[in-house]
C-alpha cells in the first residue's frame, strides 16, 4: 500500500515537473545527427557573418527543434535562437543569413549603453519598431560584407512573415513596410544587387514585385523628385 | 530555387529604368579582422542628427597626421550607412558612418554614435510622477538625445 502511494506521488511529481502536453506538441523529434548537422550549419553561417563584419561583441547561435516559425535574440544571454519551424522555410543559405543578420543586429544593440547595455531593453520596449527597421537595414550591410545576396532578406520576409492589418498596436512594422524599407536601402546603397539579381524570377520575389506595386510607385516618386524624408508605405 | 517560366515574369520596371544595367556585384575583399594601418581622423565640423541627415549622405572628416602622400588635414569622406532618429520616451538617435574614402582609396572601419539615452531616468520618473495627479505622463513626449560628433574627437579607420 505504502509502496503504491509512493509510486503515485512520484509519477504525479514527474508529470508536474515535465508537462507532457507542451513537449509533445511543440517539439519535433529529430535525430541527434540531423540536429547536429543543422546546428553546425547555423553556427557556421552565423560566425562567418560575425567575423566578416569584424563585429566587436560576442553572440552565439542555438538551434531549437520546436515548430515555431521564428527566431529571436536573447537580450540577457546574448544568444540567438532559431527554431526548426523557421529553418525549414529557408530555401538557401542567403535566406538563413538574412534571418541571422537581423538577430545579430539586435544582439549587438544589447551591448550599447551604460552598465554594459543593461537598460537597453527599455529602448526596445518603448520604441520597438525603430530597432526592427534598424535590424532589417543592418542585416543588409552584414549580408553584403559576408558575401550574401541581400535581396534574400526580401525573399525570406515575403515567404515567411504574414501581413497584419495595422501595426500601431504591434512591436513590428507591417511586413510590407519592412520589405520596402529593405528594398529602398538596397536600391540606395547596393543597387548592383537589384540589377544583378539572382532572385529576379524567384516566385516569392515575384510576389513581392506583384504586391508592392503601389509602394514602389511611391518610392519612385521620391527618387524622381529627389525629395527627402520617409515615405508613408502601405 | 523555385523559378517561373519566362513568360510569366514580372519585371521591376523602376529598377530597369533607373539603374545602370551593367552594374555587377563586386566580390567582397577577404580581410583579417582588426588588421591594416590605422589612420586617425576627425570630423571637419560639429555634426548632429538634428539637421535630419539621411542614409547615403556624405560627411567630411580630415586626417590628423600625414598618411602616404596625403598631408595632415586631407579630406576623408564618410557616408551615413544607417540612421535612426530619436523618439519619445527618451529613446536616442543612432547613426553609423562608414564607407570611408581618401582620394580614391577605400578605408575600413565604422563610427557608431548614439544620443543621450534618457529612458533610464524618464521611465522611473514617469511612473513616480503619475502618482502626483498624473503629472508624470507629461514626461512621455520628452525625446532622447541627438547623436553628435564633435571636431575634437579622434576616430581610427584602417588602410588595407
Ligand atoms: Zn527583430
Amino acid at each position: 500500500m505504502m509502496k503504491r502511494l509512493l509510486a503515485v506521488v512520484f509519477v504525479l511529481g514527474m508529470m508536474l515537473a515535465y508537462p507532457l502536453s507542451s513537449s509533445a506538441s511543440d517539439v519535433l523529434l529529430i535525430s541527434t545527427s540531423e540536429q547536429k548537422k543543422v546546428q553546425n550549419h547555423i553556427s557556421t553561417v552565423g560566425f562567418k557573418i560575425l567575423n566578416a563584419n569584424e563585429l566587436p561583441n560576442r553572440t552565439v547561435f542555438i538551434y531549437d527543434s520546436s515548430k515555431t516559425i521564428n527566431a529571436y535574440s536573447a537580450f540577457f544571454g546574448r544568444n540567438i535562437v532559431l527554431y526548426r519551424g523557421m529553418y525549414i522555410m529557408l530555401d538557401d543559405e542567403d535566406m538563413l543569413a538574412a534571418v541571422l543578420c537581423h538577430e545579430i543586429s539586435h544582439s549587438m544593440d544589447s551591448y550599447e549603453g551604460p552598465f554594459r547595455g543593461t537598460f537597453g531593453f527599455l529602448n526596445y520596449t518603448y520604441a520597438p519598431k525603430k530597432y526592427e527597421y534598424k535590424a532589417d537595414k543592418r542585416a543588409v550591410d552584414f549580408m553584403v560584407k559576408a558575401g550574401y545576396h541581400p535581396v534574400a532578406a526580401i525573399v525570406m520576409m515575403n515567404k515567411v512573415m504574414g501581413q497584419n492589418r495595422y501595426d500601431w498596436n504591434s512591436s513590428h512594422p507591417l511586413t510590407s513596410r519592412r520589405m520596402m524599407s529593405v528594398y529602398e536601402y538596397i536600391y540606395k546603397k547596393y543597387p548592383e544587387y537589384l540589377v544583378d539579381n539572382k532572385y529576379k524570377t524567384n516566385i516569392y520575389y515575384q510576389n513581392f514585385l506583384l504586391t508592392s506595386k503601389e509602394n514602389r510607385a511611391k518610392f519612385q516618386k521620391k527618387i524622381e523628385k529627389n525629395s527627402r524624408g520617409n515615405v508613408d508605405y502601405l | 530555387m523555385l523559378m517561373l517560366p519566362s513568360y510569366a515574369i514580372i519585371e521591376d520596371d523602376f529598377v530597369n529604368a533607373t539603374l545602370d544595367k551593367n552594374l555587377k556585384i563586386k566580390k567582397q575583399k577577404e580581410t583579417t579582422p582588426n588588421s591594416g594601418i590605422p589612420i586617425q581622423i576627425r570630423i571637419k565640423e560639429d555634426f548632429t542628427t538634428k539637421s535630419k541627415p539621411e542614409e547615403g549622405d556624405f560627411i567630411e572628416f580630415e586626417t590628423v597626421e600625414d598618411f602616404k602622400s596625403f598631408s595632415a588635414g586631407t579630406t576623408v569622406k564618410g557616408r551615413i550607412e544607417f540612421i535612426s532618429m530619436n523618439c519619445i520616451w527618451g529613446v536616442p538617435a543612432d547613426i553609423v558612418i562608414g564607407n570611408f574614402q581618401i582620394g580614391n582609396i577605400a578605408l575600413y572601419g565604422e563610427i557608431h554614435k548614439g544620443g543621450a539615452n534618457r529612458i533610464i531616468w524618464l521611465r522611473p520618473a514617469t511612473i513616480v510622477g503619475t502618482f502626483f495627479f498624473g503629472a508624470g505622463l507629461a514626461l512621455i513626449p520628452i525625446r532622447g538625445g541627438h547623436a553628435k560628433i564633435k571636431t575634437d574627437k579622434i576616430y581610427t579607420v584602417y588602410y588595407r
